[in-house]
């Protein structure tokens, strides 16, 4: 259920990370057909093309095979897992919808971190799920404060932590702890369900999850998971 | 399709976009510079006379719409051809009233993406001969005498050489003589020029 209604807010951004690529690819081969038309060689700037077109091609279908991952039904299937390529790849997928409103969207990836066992697909919904909470939570935002950092590091010997900073209106300190209920929701029109299901799956990977004030405005939510080897510390 | 020379800004946050666009622009004859975000753009070291830009409407920090504000209060008209991956009504709505010359969804076919860029420039032209012509009336207006002046207002007034002597106490024939150097000094052959070209410098008629 959370699962489609956000794949809904998503189409926009797929449209507009797909439309891109065919964009430049559409450009690419009319200038390379005119170039064809007036002779005299280039063979060098069509060949550039060629393989800009070829590259684009790549990433509109990164796009679309990150979205079939997303959008698999089917048991969890857990694996060892990179957490900053999970980051990565839902970034990729949230980035159109950030620009769409006007959000800036930054990363901060721990280089040391360990590996963890998890369900990939999953752990990608509870990241797109605290990232659309936040840019709900900006809307009211002026738009040159709309900023939400991603961050991964590394907490204690056997444990990572992935944190998702908004710069919203923040959540008030008596209902921190419920927002994690299901039904609890402070949204106009929320189904309160979306963290619930955040927490249950962080559970099941033997995580917490939870949220803290930020110093100057916003709130950081964040889960934790256990890694595969102890950190090197 | 033939294209004018003339300068293509295109600003849009997206690299391959704006490579390929760049391409495209140059392949069918136009002088293109990229940018990357409307700052820079608005930073640019020097503003060609003949141009348009073409615009991404979703950018991070400044949007096109804001860029668009932005130039709005500048005194030559910039045309501006917006291009964007999520058109949504009321977005292109408050473009194309802002006076944006077209609004195309991106990916967009050549053929959409150039004519809309050869009116563009060709609005920018016209523009330019405009100024032109009304800087070269005005420079004219300004090397007749005041008396020359006066009676250029009374020819303009549509009177004939005797009124004109009489309104200005002088003889037929002097005002035969202002008249003619009026008339040369213009570079106008009958009256009616000397009407067009007078309007042109901003001169007000009855």
């Amino acid at each position: 259920m959370t699962r489609v209604a956000t794949m809904g807010e998503l189409t926009a951004s797929l449209a507009h990370e797909i439309n891109q690529p065919l964009t430049a690819n559409l450009s690419n081969a009319q200038a390379a057909q005119r170039l064809l038309a007036a002779g005299d060689g280039h063979i060098e700037e069509i060949r550039d093309i060629l393989a800009d077109i070829a590259a684009d091609d790549q990433r509109a279908g990164e796009v679309i095979r990150r979205m079939r991952n997303l959008l698999r039904k089917g048991e969890s299937k857990p694996a060892e897992l990179d957490v900053n390529e999970v980051v990565d790849e839902v970034a990729g997928l949230v980035g159109g919808e950030m620009i769409l409103q006007n959000v800036t969207l930054g990363l901060d990836l721990s280089a040391n971190l360990h590996r963890v066992h998890g369900d990939r697909v999953q752990l990608q919904q509870v990241l797109l799920n605290l990232l659309m909470n936040a840019l709900d939570a900006m809307k009211d935002t002026p738009g040159g404060s709309r900023k939400v950092v991603v961050r991964t590091t590394v907490v204690g010997p056997r444990s990572v932590e992935v944190s998702v900073q908004d710069a919203g209106g923040g959540v008030p300190s008596e209902r921190a702890e419920e927002i994690f209920e299901p039904f609890v929701t402070t949204k106009p029109h929320g189904m309160g369900l979306g963290l619930a299901i955040c927490r249950s799956i962080i559970q099941a990977h033997g995580g917490r999850i939870g949220s803290r004030k930020n110093a100057d405005r916003g709130v950081t939510f964040w889960f934790t998971l256990p890694t595969m080897d102890e950190a090197k510390s | 399709v033939s294209a004018g020379r003339g300068t293509v800004y295109v600003v849009d946050d997206e690299p391959s976009v704006r490579k390929s666009l760049a391409r495209l622009l140059r392949a069918a004859g136009h002088d293109v510079e990229v940018f990357a975000s409307a700052q820079e753009f608005l930073d640019r070291p020097e503003s060609k006379e003949i141009a348009c830009l073409v615009l991404d409407i979703q950018m991070p920090e400044r949007s096109g719409l804001e860029l668009q504000e932005a130039l709005a209060g500048a005194e030559t008209t910039l045309p501006i051809v917006f291009i964007t991956g999520h058109a949504d009504v009321p977005t292109s709505v408050r473009a194309m009233k802002a006076g944006a010359m077209d609004f195309l969804s991106k990916p967009f076919d050549e053929k959409d993406l150039l004519s809309a860029i050869e009116r563009s420039l060709e609005k920018v032209r016209g523009g330019v001969e405009e100024r032109t012509a009304e800087r070269e009336a005005k420079k004219r207006l300004a090397t007749l005498t005041p008396r020359e002046h006066e009676v250029l207002m009374h020819v303009l007034a549509g009177e004939l050489n005797k009124q004109i002597a009489a309104a200005l106490g002088a003889s037929e024939k002097t005002i035969k003589v202002h008249r003619g150097r009026v008339m040369q000094k213009m570079q106008v052959k009958s009256v009616a020029d000397l009407v067009r070209l007078c309007e042109k410098a901003g001169i007000q008629l009855a």
